[in-house]
């Protein structure tokens, strides 16, 4: 059987298929510039303004690991796991310049002993499901180094909202 | 304020546990059952008017689309207005909030709040786990609730130095209480060391970090102040509530050391009160996981934010410590019977504010008792409501 299958988006719009350099596909509020993932259609996030208009934007590549965990059981379905179930990490990234944490899985192989709070991740395209003709694409966290990474990460709106 | 002001009269629970030989019916009744012999001076079932049925995941067993009709013919009591409630994890507190309000509106003088839900008639990957990960197709891929409270339990770590032990402390507090409440599921005690060698489930949270999945049920009879004295020399009033949304997912919070719902809500019942944290005796809080408790406690201002896990260590959170949290065993140890928890927390504020809590009675020097729950997708909601013995 030909090793050919297509592959293609998981979830359609929501990050490019560059496959050297894949980004996540934002939207930037036109009035007070913030940013949001997956994109803003409705209205700005920012509570104090009242933007309503949104551009489209590709997210910074690289952020730091703000906060992770693994899962050590498999997750029932949708979830479609390998056979045997392998347990995945996965990390909270913040990227700096949109001020914003996002999920992902880390890719293949890593794993939470391998991740401290602060530790640089680079944005790749990985398999999140595959059927007989296509290979479901998702974004992956991968680490670009081990060393211990700045850990007075500076987020975000921090803190509680007392 | 023009409303009336709201008491409650009686509450009972059934004993929590793994309940595969009652119905789902004939736990509501039993439920009604010991809030109806709770009444001090008697209690006629016909003098109920309305109620409420607090269930969050019909799903468990089968139900999906169950309504509040059920429970009424089940109880005796065909005909009334009833009515099912469901908002996540805080389902109960939000049905007896929602109670309270209708006797406060003064359109009915008694109401009586029923949570009931069965738990383990599905298999874990059948049941919460698979009604949990449904949703959006990539994003709530594999999320569960354990994964979306371990990252809050890494960066509060990280952050502030809290350590397993400290998140193990809660587990150990929370059984120990458990284990002086004849109606928690788990009545053990448990070690320091059996929570860290407790097998993984997310990093950092193990197996003991999480609470169980159980079937329970829980029932309180609410009606005005003015009318208490019929029923009992001791009620206990509603003194203030809150409810507060949060974005759902874990993307869109603002922080990962704490949930903001918690304090929007909070904050709320605090200013209905007319107290702050300082007038409490004792608080029941939605302590899922280890982590949760101690965001709850900061969140809910009995502890600095990031002092939670060393307060709890330091036995500031213990039965006999400054302000005793979860004294009844909490979802930890008592379980999580979603539409029944919140409805349980409140019959443990108001047993421990009538002074009727046995081995587990803390000391009563305010006379107010504090009930949370947080949750939903991405701990988005949260309901707080606040019990005082105070006239």
């Amino acid at each position: 059987m030909p090793d050919a299958k297509t592959r293609r988006a998981a979830v359609d719009g929501w990050f490019t298929l560059d496959e050297s350099a894949p980004a996540l596909l934002g939207s930037r509020c036109t009035g007070c510039g913030t940013f949001a993932f997956p994109r803003e259609t409705f209205s700005c996030r920012n509570p104090h303004c009242p933007g309503t208009q949104f551009e489209e934007v590709e997210l910074s590549r690289r952020g730091r690991v703000w906060s992770y965990t693994d899962c050590r059981y498999q997750p029932p379905p949708p979830y479609i796991a390998a056979e045997p179930y392998e347990p995945f990490a996965l990390a909270a990234v913040e990227l700096a310049t949109e001020q914003m944490v996002v999920m992902g899985q880390l890719v293949d192989g890593v794993t939470v002993a391998d991740l401290e709070v602060g530790t640089e991740v680079e944005l790749v395209l990985g398999t999140l499901y595959e059927d007989d003709d296509h290979e479901y694409l998702v974004w992956k966290w991968r680490p670009l180094d081990r060393s211990p990474a700045g850990a007075g990460s500076a987020l975000v709106r921090g803190g509680s909202d007392a | 304020m023009s409303w009336n002001r709201v008491a409650v009269v009686g509450a009972g629970l059934i004993k929590f546990g793994e309940l595969f030989d009652q119905s789902y019916e004939q736990m509501a009744a039993g439920a009604f059952q010991a809030a109806v012999a709770s009444v001090d001076k008697g209690f006629d079932p016909k003098a109920v008017e309305a109620a409420l049925v607090a269930t969050q995941r019909g799903s468990l067993w089968g139900q999906e689309g169950i309504g509040g009709n059920t429970v009424p013919s089940a109880i005796g009591l065909s005909g009334i207005p009833c009515t099912r409630v469901e908002n996540a994890c805080p389902t109960g507190s939000d049905a007896f909030r929602i109670g309270a309000m209708m006797v406060a509106s003064g359109v009915h003088d008694v109401v009586l709040v029923i949570g009931v839900e069965k738990m383990r008639d599905k298999s874990a990957q059948e049941g919460l786990l698979a009604r949990a990960a449904s949703g959006h197709p990539v994003y709530n891929r594999g999320e569960t609730a354990p994964v979306l409270f371990a990252p809050f339990a890494t960066r509060h770590m990280h952050e502030f130095g809290t350590t397993r032990e400290m998140l193990a402390a809660v587990a150990v507090k929370n059984h120990h209480n458990g284990k002086l409440d004849p109606y928690a599921h788990f009545q053990n005690e448990i070690t320091v060391e059996q929570v860290l060698a407790a097998p993984s489930v997310c990093q950092p949270l193990g197996l003991l970090d999480c609470c169980p999945q159980t079937d329970g049920a829980a029932a309180m009879i609410l009606t005005t102040a003015a009318r208490a004295g019929e029923f009992t020399d001791k009620p206990v009033y509603v003194a203030g509530f809150g409810v507060a949304t949060d974005h759902p997912a874990l993307h869109e919070k603002s922080t990962y050391v704490g949930l903001p719902a918690t304090t929007l809500a909070s904050g709320r019942a605090y200013a209905m009160a007319g107290i702050g944290p300082d007038a409490l005796d004792m608080a029941e809080v939605h302590d899922c996981f280890t982590i949760t408790e101690i965001l709850d406690i900061e969140d809910l201002g009995f502890v600095e934010k990031g002092k939670g896990g060393q307060a709890t260590l330091n036995g500031e959170t213990a039965l006999d410590g400054r302000l005793p949290v979860n004294p009844s065993g909490g979802l930890l140890a008592k379980g999580h019977p979603i539409g029944a928890t919140g409805v349980a927390q409140l019959t443990e504020c108001y047993w421990q504010l009538r002074e009727e809590a046995g081995e587990r009675q803390v000391a009563v020097r305010h006379g107010n008792a504090l009930q949370h729950n947080v949750g939903g997708r991405g701990s988005g909601v949260s309901v707080v409501n606040i019990l005082t013995r105070n006239r």
